[in-house]
């Protein structure tokens, strides 16, 4: 649309008959295309107002440590778990313990949620493994808490299910001193009782939430949002106000972009998918298999994405990739304003506060007369929660 | 980019990966990640990000013509001066064209489409048509800064011969020794050079003999990351003009490394104004992002003009996701620029100030919508590029380039290119005044907010237009409360009745 509106005018350069933005007018009401809110969500950089860092010339942090408490702490050096609900045969599971270990081995700790046992007799395993958990047998449980070695896991995901698994998860965790991270997706948001029995950190699936009946027809970012007011709102004048619960989201963030916006939403972590992706390519390749070349793709793809992570917090002013907050993100769509709670670019307002706005000067003005509740029902009718 | 076999059959196969997974997956984004598999490095794009919304389209200009229905009517008198200093400069660039070419630096453009730009503005200004130029962070070309024996006044005789060389050694390279040397060795356009983080100038002649000085704190394509030139397109020609070693990237740091605060900024302008004796004048440009704030600062400075850049603003290179994540739109960016500028002046005199707005503007509605929302002037690159020929395939970061103007340079036919950048400044020209002139306005700095309606809820409440119908955002609000009111009464009365 672009290219044929300049063209017509570089090769005549008389004045068209109708302008691009017409153009694109009648293209978008006949075919309308299906929108990803991620795409509207942007993040404002560092300018005059606050200097931009520089990823090439200073250290930018991506550390982050799990474990509150008594719990045994593990860092990641960048703020991903591998994981997702993809299935992965021996080989691309093999090349993935490799491609982590090398990670492991230049200092980049990465982590690894697994549900089932992982190759280690050729290699010693370097990187932190979370075993993934539903239910547990006595002889599970003596080899989960077990002396601690390189087969035995680092921390634990356990996918609470529903009352039930209380009862579970306190002994886990009398017993288990790694950290212990709960997968909240199937009772998601209510989550507080959880949190009672120190859980090291909370995660959060966001493709499975919005596949529930509550969120359905919601996107990730209304999950993610939800997810951590819910957290902030349980410690909330709590004296262990330092020493929280981590938010692991997984789902639907799988590029860079999306990981950078995810933690601006309150993301600890990111449940990532796309190494799994990247591990499972040699199925359709038509070249014999080789493990190492696999772990090699999977090796250099994290490394591209860590440079990625490191240049963003440095074009909005930070040291620590953990510093990006809500506060960094502007929308251009309502709809993400709405779910995300998400203030909108030119405005730096949310929606709902806008619209708040609007009805207290209508209301001061005497121009509507209304009470708190109608208000509040008002607000409620037009997306507000 | 031509990818290799591997780079290609991997895609696929993580493309079949992907399908298969339950999971979803950006699809186009995956090339990003077959490229990181590839080779472990940031991958890079050139032009700007696409935005699902640039408000633009949501915005109409009310009963206005590009093209006047009856053949007869010509707006050829309707003024569209555009002036340029005069807030603190002694000099003032005055020009009839109220939009110009952004900074697109030789590196980032291959030497055809720059020699193409610069003898098209020639072409225009010989016609009357007297249209800026901005050099872009890599350092100005010689015979763009040394075309007049005035310009070589305040450097050596030594110097002045290794320049000379130098554009001899930069024509042979890409065969261009038959071009007339006295129509390249003119400068008949005002051209402003950029003051980038990275300095890639050798002596003060570099500031003097422009029309005047940009300061670059940051670019829309990519805010908070300083300039980016990949180290393939770092040839031996452009190393030696912007004094950097050959073949490596040439990473600008994110920030000025003496700009940290409003107060350097301050210092920055008053030495640059030393510098050319009070004569230039001096923008500030910003990438959009904490744009009242930044506006705010820029005001209090020593600066005639700042110079906004959104979203989608175009660059040669820039790293792909932070390219497609930060910043926001031009339109959310003008608005509140505007506002700062206006609660500036509603406590100081008013004086020459301007706004220059970049950004996702390419034809002349979109120039008339900017200069009705505040903007003075408007900065054009990826249209220079695309009346050149451009295919929009956003390899501008490689030495290879479908069009010639970033790469592969031999395919560019400079010709074609001037008549194309002509007709394209020409033909925009005309319609801006007839949208202007069609709206009964004398000058095209006439145009304002009511000239303006919004198609759309957001777009209203953003730039406080009128809505198709005639109805103002708040209005809006008003019925939705008076019917969310409504409808929660009817269903209690509903309810009650059931009782």
């Amino acid at each position: 649309m672009i290219r044929r509106a300049v063209l017509e005018l570089a090769k005549t350069g008389i004045p068209r008959s109708a302008s691009m933005d017409d153009n694109i007018r009648k293209t978008r009401d006949l075919n309308p295309r299906a929108i990803n809110l991620w795409d509207y969500v942007t993040l404002i950089g560092a300018q005059l107002s606050r200097p931009a860092y520089d990823p090439y010339r200073e250290t930018i942090n991506l550390d982050i440590s799990i474990g509150i408490g008594k719990s045994r702490k593990i860092v990641l050096n960048i703020p991903l778990i591998i994981y997702g609900n993809i299935g992965m045969d021996s080989y691309s599971l093999d090349s993935l313990h490799l491609a982590l270990n090398r990670l492991a081995e230049g200092g980049q700790i990465v982590g690894l949620i697994l549900d089932r046992e992982i190759n280690t007799k050729k290699d010693k395993r370097k990187y932190p493994l979370f075993k993934k958990i539903s239910s547990i047998s006595e002889n599970q449980t003596s080899d989960l808490l077990g002396e601690h070695n390189d087969t035995c896991a680092d921390g634990l995901v356990f996918e609470y299910k529903d009352d039930s698994s209380v009862d579970i998860l306190r002994d886990l965790r009398e017993r288990f001193d790694g950290p212990i991270l709960v997968d909240v997706s199937n009772v998601f948001p209510s989550f507080n009782s959880i949190l009672d029995l120190k859980t090291d950190g909370i995660l959060v699936d966001t493709e499975k939430i919005t596949k529930n009946s509550r969120y359905n027809g919601k996107h990730a970012i209304k999950v993610i949002c939800d997810a951590r007011n819910a957290l902030n709102g349980y410690y909330k004048g709590k004296e262990e106000s330092s020493d929280n619960a981590i938010l692991v989201i997984a789902g639907d963030v799988n590029s860079t972009g999306k990981i950078a916006k995810a933690a601006a939403l309150g993301a600890d972590i990111i449940g990532y998918s796309t190494s799994i992706l990247i591990a499972n390519s040699h199925i359709y390749s038509e070249k014999p298999y080789d493990v190492i070349s696999i772990a090699e793709n999977v090796y250099r793809h994290m490394i591209g994405t860590k440079e990625e992570l490191r240049g963003i917090p440095a074009a909005l002013g930070y040291s620590d990739f953990h510093n990006i907050s809500p506060s960094d993100l502007r929308t251009s769509s309502i709809d993400a304003s709405l779910q995300g709670n998400i203030p909108l670019e030119g405005i730096d307002k949310t929606y709902l506060d806008t619209i708040g706005g609007i009805i207290d000067e209508f209301i001061s003005n005497k121009e509507l007369n209304m009470t708190c509740s109608e208000v509040r029902d008002a607000l409620k009718s037009m997306g507000g929660e | 980019m031509p990818y290799s076999k591997d780079v290609l059959d991997l895609k696929r196969h993580i493309l079949k990966a992907a399908e298969t997974s339950r999971s979803y997956f950006d699809l186009n984004k995956l090339i990003v990640d077959v490229r990181k598999v590839n080779d472990s490095e940031v991958p890079y794009s050139g032009l700007g990000a696409r935005s699902p919304n640039d408000y633009f389209p949501s915005i109409k200009i009310i009963g206005s013509e590009i093209k006047p229905k009856e053949n007869d009517v010509s707006y050829n008198e309707i003024d569209t001066t555009f002036r340029l200093g005069g807030r603190y400069s002694s000099n003032v660039i005055s020009t009839n064209v109220p939009f110009f070419v952004s900074g697109m630096s030789y590196g980032s453009l291959k030497l055809p489409a720059k020699i193409a730009l610069h003898l098209a503005l020639n072409k225009l200004a010989k016609e009357g048509i007297n249209m800026i130029m901005n050099t872009g962070e890599g350092g100005a070309l010689p015979w763009e800064l040394y075309g007049s024996e005035e310009s070589c006044s305040n450097i050596s005789k030594k110097r002045h011969e290794s320049i000379l060389d130098y554009a001899v050694r930069l024509l042979k390279e890409h065969n261009l020794e038959s071009i007339d040397r006295d129509l390249l060795f003119s400068r008949f356009y005002p051209l402003v050079t950029q003051y980038a983080s990275g300095r890639f100038w050798k002596d003060p002649s570099y500031l003097l003999n422009a029309d005047a000085i940009e300061i670059k704190i940051g670019q829309g394509a990519k805010i908070g990351h300083g300039g980016l030139l990949p180290g393939p397109k770092v040839t031996d020609l452009v190393a030696e003009n912007r004094g950097i070693p050959s073949y490596k990237a040439a990473h600008s740091p994110s920030r000025h490394l003496d700009i940290l605060g409003p107060e350097d900024l301050v210092a920055k302008i008053l030495e640059l104004r030393e510098i050319t004796d009070w004569k230039s004048p001096i923008i500030v440009k910003v990438g959009c992002s904490h744009v009242y704030d930044d506006i705010e600062i820029i005001l209090k400075s020593y600066a005639d003009a700042a110079s906004i850049d959104g979203f989608v603003g175009g660059t040669g290179a820039a790293p792909w996701e932070l390219r497609d994540i930060i910043g926001i739109n031009t339109v959310p960016s003008l608005i509140p620029s505007r506002k700062a500028i206006e609660d500036y002046y509603s406590i100081t005199a008013r004086d020459e100030f301007k706004l220059i707005v970049h950004g996702s503007v390419w034809d002349s509605e979109r120039i008339a919508k900017c200069i009705a929302l505040g903007a003075n002037g408007v900065g054009i690159g990826t249209g220079f590029l695309l009346s050149m020929g451009c295919t929009l395939v956003q390899d501008c970061y490689t030495n290879v380039c479908p069009a010639g103007l970033t790469g592969s340079y031999e395919k560019l036919d400079i010709e074609q290119s001037v008549t194309g950048i002509v007709n394209y400044v020409k033909g925009t020209l005309s319609e801006l005044k007839n949208i202007a002139g069609s709206l009964g306005r004398k000058s095209i700095n006439d145009l304002r907010k009511d000239d303006l309606v919004a198609t759309d809820e957001l777009s209203s409440m953003l730039c406080g237009l009128l809505l198709e119908d005639g109805v103002t955002f708040k209005d809006l609000v008003k019925e939705k409360v008076k019917k969310a009111i409504d409808s929660r009464d009817r269903r209690i009365n509903e309810r009650l009745e059931n009782k």
